[in-house]
């Protein structure tokens, strides 16, 4: 970007249109002039000059003069940019004085305050899921609960997910998890323990995957089968904050909690059925 | 503003369900256990349907068959729903109607139901969750076969 397109930008940052800013840079730079000659440079027509020229002067930023014809000067900077200052710095008291008013009069009804209004979004690949479910991991408070399958551990492995966990425990918090433990998955829930999650196996489970964010919201799936883990791959999940839909997600995160064993218990049943160097 | 209501055991699941079924003024979609199915026929709400199809609605469903559950299947193929088969489900029992209410539970298999047996469940009428179930129906639904065929094979 040059000098003058910068220019251009900034004074549009202090309220010019992109007309107005070129015609009062041209005005700076050649001095003052009719309306006339700065058609032609500005590629547009005398009128749309006239009024670019006039909301201007109304700005405080050109002024006119007596002659005939009128030659239009541009204001100083320093003193133009004041002047734009002092207009807005003008309707923003009067913008308060509006604010208090309205105020007053707000006191004086009954306004119900208006209900939270929950929201539905589907989540379509992995990075969707990753990039809503991070978040969320970390703006808990208290505790984020799931219940996926081993072949979700690792992508939540791989994409950070585990170390928003280790961040929400780190600060006091609780991350509980229920999954299916088998064989292939054993390093995967030792790696979600390892961080202080605590993890429970149910066995050949069926049902939805879900997490829950301190009870508030929510991601589950429905009839979903993630073949590989990286970013791209599709998936089919709904977000919501509806706080009933949380809380029969969490209902149901208890239900299974209680029917499930330690995942602890269940690898060394595991390895003691199957020692580890016959399953390597 | 759409509602929502967590549903605590089977009794009220097919409680909602019936009502459900009964204001469905064009098409029910089902994706049950087998012993929830057999369940809901036993609480008549196959004669529900039965009358939506009488009516010109559409009824759709979807579940496990195996040898235990011809008779269920045959009922409900009798009285005009479609119904398909599919091995190995993963995901949410539910109830869709005319695709603005829903039911739906976390798919844990639970053998031997009464109506005291606790479950948890959801019925909402907010339009982005039950069309969300309603697209999951709908991928199920291609994924699945033929009753017939299955009830062939059995």
């Amino acid at each position: 970007m040059d000098n003058e397109a910068a220019f251009i930008t900034r004074l549009t940052g202090f309220g010019l249109n992109e007309k107005e800013a070129k015609l009062y840079i041209r005005l700076l730079k050649y001095g003052p002039k009719t309306a006339g000659p700065l058609a032609k440079p500005l590629g547009t027509y005398r009128t749309d000059v006239h009024r670019t020229l006039t909301s201007l002067i109304e700005k405080g930023m050109v002024r006119p003069s007596l002659d005939s014809p009128m030659v239009y000067a541009a204001v100083d900077l320093d003193a133009a940019l004041d002047s734009v200052v002092k207009k807005w710095g003008i309707e923003l008291r009067e913008m308060e004085a509006r604010k208090r008013e309205l105020q007053k009069f707000a006191n004086q009804q009954q306004f119900r305050p208006s209900e939270k209004v929950p929201t539905f979004k589907i989540l379509k690949n992995i990075k969707e899921i990753v990039s809503t479910a991070g978040p969320e991991i970390l703006s808990s408070e208290e505790e984020t609960v799931w219940v996926l399958p081993p072949s979700w551990l690792k992508s939540g492995s791989l994409f950070g997910l585990r170390d928003a966990e280790k961040q929400l425990i780190a600060k006091g918090g609780r991350v509980r998890g229920v999954t299916d433990v088998t064989y292939s998955s054993i390093e995967l829930v030792q790696e979600a323990l390892d961080v202080g999650g605590e993890i429970r196996h149910f066995d050949n489970y069926s049902g939805v995957y879900f997490r829950v964010f301190d009870k508030k919201c929510c991601i589950s799936a429905i009839n979903i089968d993630i073949k590989h883990s990286k970013l791209d791959e599709p998936a089919s999940m709904l977000y919501t904050d509806d706080a009933t839909c949380a809380m029969y997600h969490m209902s149901t995160f208890e239900m299974l909690w209680k029917q499930s064993v330690p995942a602890a218990q269940r690898i060394k049943e595991l390895l003691e059925e199957r020692p580890r160097t016959l399953y390597e | 503003m759409a509602k929502t209501l967590i549903i605590e055991n089977v009794k009220d699941a097919i409680a909602a369900s019936s009502t459900i079924v009964e204001s469905a003024k064009k098409e029910i979609v089902w994706i049950l256990s087998p012993a929830m199915a057999a369940f809901f026929a036993e609480y008549g709400i196959p004669e529900k349907s039965k009358m939506l199809i009488e009516k010109g609605g559409r009824v759709r469903g979807i579940t496990k068959i195996s040898g235990t559950d011809l008779d269920v299947v045959r009922e409900l193929s009798d009285n005009g729903e479609e119904v398909r088969h599919v091995d190995q489900f993963q995901g949410a029992f539910m109830v869709v109607a005319d695709k603005r209410e829903s039911i739906s539970s976390i798919n844990v298999n639970i053998a031997h139901l009464s109506l005291d047996t606790e479950i948890v469940g959801f019925w909402t009428d907010n339009q982005a969750y039950v069309d969300f179930l309603n697209a999951t129906f709908e991928a199920a639904w291609n994924e699945a076969v033929d009753a017939e065929e299955q009830l062939r094979k059995l």
